[in-house]
């Protein structure tokens, strides 16, 4: 039997808030972040996105930092996100890690400079800032973590795929106590470039919607801290426990999923017999949900193949937070733990026609219930699927 | 429990493509950074997938198909990959589109290729490969993660074997950025490189086997004593006879890195013979996949090449290849190999 996993922290950066509280009442009063674009200086003013409503100079402030421009806004997203989830840690008797994620890094920094340098008219400092390791080794230096750290990038299911390593690292011994999860701040690169697929809903995204027109993007962090179970203390608070996890590759195409959703189902089922639990056991699905044609539908079908006439209630938090990319697995994840804890399902919201393909909507209403099983999807660029299952106790 | 690197791949500005010889010659640098010696691509790679694929895809997809072969394994439990930048053409051509086109008429190949895990997802399709595939981007750990995480996933019974690839590219753009910074600068920094090297790791040996992959560590910013303490600790814990070692130093021309260099040579490994790879690499965020490469290769072939030796006797036998390297002091790795 292998040693169980807990969450031991939770702490969250969204459109929806600047804490975990915050983020918690937005999700109950059904208050989405999806608004008109005010902090990201593109052209594209027509599409909305979900933005942190503060400056970079504000987030710093919100740190007691002196803002400088090293200090990107990636960087201050997880540092904000990450200290709430560590607050109750103390790094000085453990082994210690950061596993974090993110796709596109320093990419809003960058890309205010890059043209300008190659064109020979800029400044090339923003090199320092512009790859993955960055924000990961700003956050380990913050936090004063440095038995272990690394970065994932595997597109929008990297943070839930930091939960996993992050597990090993723990079951293995190498490690006492890590910090999981991922970030993305809004950028022109990923704005232009979801915007050339042409996948980006000019409204407010519809996820499992018939009508369902594109995904939203959206910006924020998410960190957990993983412990084993056998080195908690009487008084130590357990968020939820991380059961199982599994990813598998759809091996179909570099950005559309199959249709019938094999990589998916095949995450959703070695989850679930890693947890060793039925598919009827699963209380709620926190759908990765983007609102694109091709995801819902390929994921639809991979919930129906996966768990048959026992589907359990559906929904997606996309049309909430947008869609965080990197961040996106360990925003639900935490999430997870918050319906969980909270005893409620959150609504998928803007939804209104059943998807004809599919013999089930998602849940609509904020549902007060007990939960013992939480599914979390979050599926990626490059066939990459994610599942991971968490529990109350 | 034991692994076994038992196939071997390696695009890089050497002639490695072959595992059949090794650095007989050598590519001398031309210009401000290490090109790739390309290999010929239409022998590995359909011309129809070819035309889409950027270098950096091209270059990863060769080199995993020579280890898969060397190995014979053709459906790995996982694919794991290391890279520090990704892949740096598209992204900077989906930049320079953005900036030029001020964000109007955008396709979106370069932006769709420009993620970190095109290289790990173009493999699994390339195989019909469904089983795990993860992605490390963390500087001068990206390679060492990805080789950590098969680790644990092997020892922890999860797989039986796996893929594990560090690349990286080096670009004209790029580069012009990084001779901006200290590290790479003409005077005393160092030249930057590429390459891309994959790993066919297993639990079982057998007649192809290069070497048994012993340890792995990393340190970040590593108090100054630390790195020699550990690699005491690794040599007694696997009774390492360090004159029957070849130890593979990063050595890149920066001072400040040099110096740990030379301690260790000047102390622990004193009887050892001392190689290097970056003379023949470059510097990139993850030449130690080259180091890797280099390693399995001096101890399945039990001989070191001319222009790898910087100090001491090539041992008669060589049992151990203790590899050691760091990026800007900050990220630290020890690997051990064994015969």
């Amino acid at each position: 039997m292998a040693e169980r996993i807990a969450i031991t922290g939770i702490g969250i950066i969204s459109s929806l808030g600047l804490n975990v509280e915050e983020n918690l009442n937005s999700l109950l009063q059904k208050k989405s972040g999806i608004k008109e674009m005010e902090l990201l200086d593109s052209i594209h003013k027509e599409i909305p996105v979900a933005e942190v409503n503060k400056t970079d100079k504000q987030l710093a402030e919100i740190l007691g930092l002196e803002y400088h421009l090293e200090l990107t806004r990636t960087t201050l997203l997880a540092l904000i996100a990450a200290k709430e989830a560590w607050s109750n840690s103390d790094n000085k008797t453990v082994k210690s890690g950061i596993i974090s994620a993110t796709t596109v890094a320093g990419m809003r920094t960058s890309e205010k400079h890059y043209a300008d340098f190659q064109n020979g008219v800029g400044e090339s400092f923003f090199i320092q800032t512009h790859d993955a390791g960055d924000s990961t080794e700003r956050l380990a230096d913050f936090l004063g973590i440095k038995d272990f750290i690394t970065t994932i990038s595997t597109a929008c299911s990297s943070s839930a795929n930091s939960m996993m390593l992050g597990s090993r690292m723990l079951r293995s011994g190498k490690l006492d106590k890590v910090l999981v999860g991922g970030v993305d701040s809004l950028s022109l690169f990923t704005l232009n470039g979801f915007n050339s697929l042409m996948i980006l809903d000019k409204e407010h995204c519809k996820s499992f919607d018939q009508s369902r027109a594109g995904l939203n993007l959206g910006e924020g962090a998410a960190y957990l801290v993983l412990e084993r179970e056998s080195d908690l203390k009487p008084d130590s608070k357990v968020y939820a426990y991380l059961e199982g996890y599994a990813n598998a590759n759809d091996a179909f195409h570099q950005t559309a999923s199959s249709p019938e959703g094999n990589g998916a189902a095949m995450a959703m089922e070695n989850a679930l017999k890693m947890a060793n639990l039925k598919p009827e056991q699963i209380d709620y699905i926190n759908a990765h949900g983007t609102a694109t044609n091709n995801n819902d539908l390929s994921e639809g079908l991979a919930i129906m193949k996966v768990f048959g006439e026992h589907i359990p209630h559906v929904s997606s938090t996309k049309p909430y937070t947008g869609h965080t990319l990197a961040a996106a697995g360990s925003v639900e994840a935490v999430f997870a733990t918050l319906a969980l804890q909270n005893e409620i399902i959150f609504p998928n919201l803007n939804f209104s026609t059943q998807m004809e393909e599919l013999s089930f909507s998602p849940q609509t209403e904020l549902l007060k219930k007990p939960l013992n099983y939480v599914l979390s999807n979050s599926f990626g660029f490059g066939g990459n699927n994610s599942s991971i299952i968490l529990s109350r106790k | 429990m034991a692994i076994y690197i038992n196939g071997i791949g390696l695009i890089s500005p050497q002639e490695t493509k072959s595992n059949a010889s090794f650095l007989e010659e050598v590519n001398v640098l031309e210009g401000d950074y290490f090109k790739i010696a390309e290999p010929p691509y239409k022998e590995y790679i359909a011309p129809r997938e070819l035309r889409r694929m950027s270098r950096v895809i091209r270059n990863g997809i060769v080199s995993a198909k020579i280890a898969l072969n060397d190995s014979g394994l053709e459906n790995p439990d996982a694919i794991l990959t290391g890279t520090g930048l990704g892949c740096a053409t598209d992204t900077e051509k989906f930049l320079m589109a953005m900036s030029e086109n001020k964000e109007s008429l955008l396709t979106p190949t370069s932006f769709i290729q420009s993620t970190h895990n095109t290289l790990g997802g173009s493999i699994a399709i390339g195989l019909g490969c469904h089983n795990y595939n993860m992605t490390y981007v963390n500087r001068g750990f990206s390679f060492e993660s990805a080789l950590l995480d098969a680790i644990l996933m092997i020892n922890g019974q999860e797989i039986e074997n796996a893929l594990v690839g560090g690349f990286d590219e080096m670009t004209e753009n790029h580069n012009k950025l990084l001779l901006t910074q200290k590290h790479y600068a003409k005077e005393n920094g160092a030249v930057a490189g590429q390459g891309s090297g994959f790993f066919a790791l297993e639990k079982q040996i057998n007649e192809n086997t290069y070497a048994e992959l012993k340890e792995l560590e990393t340190y970040f910013k590593p108090e100054d004593s630390a790195i020699e303490e550990k690699v005491l600790q690794i040599l007694k814990t696997h009774d390492v006879n360090t004159s029957e070692c070849v130890v593979l130093m990063g050595f890149n021309g920066v001072p400040v890195e040099q110096n740990k260099y030379n301690e260790l040579r000047d102390s622990v490994f004193l009887n050892s013979c001392i190689a290097q790879y970056k003379n023949l690499s470059g510097e990139y965020y993850t030449s130690s996949a080259f180091a890797f490469w280099a390693a399995s290769q001096i101890l399945k072939k039990q001989s070191l090449p001319e222009c790898m030796l910087v100090s001491g006797n090539v041992p008669s036998t060589i049992k151990h290849v203790f590899i050691y390297n760091q990026f800007l002091k900050n990220e630290h790795s020890l690997i051990l190999l064994a015969k």
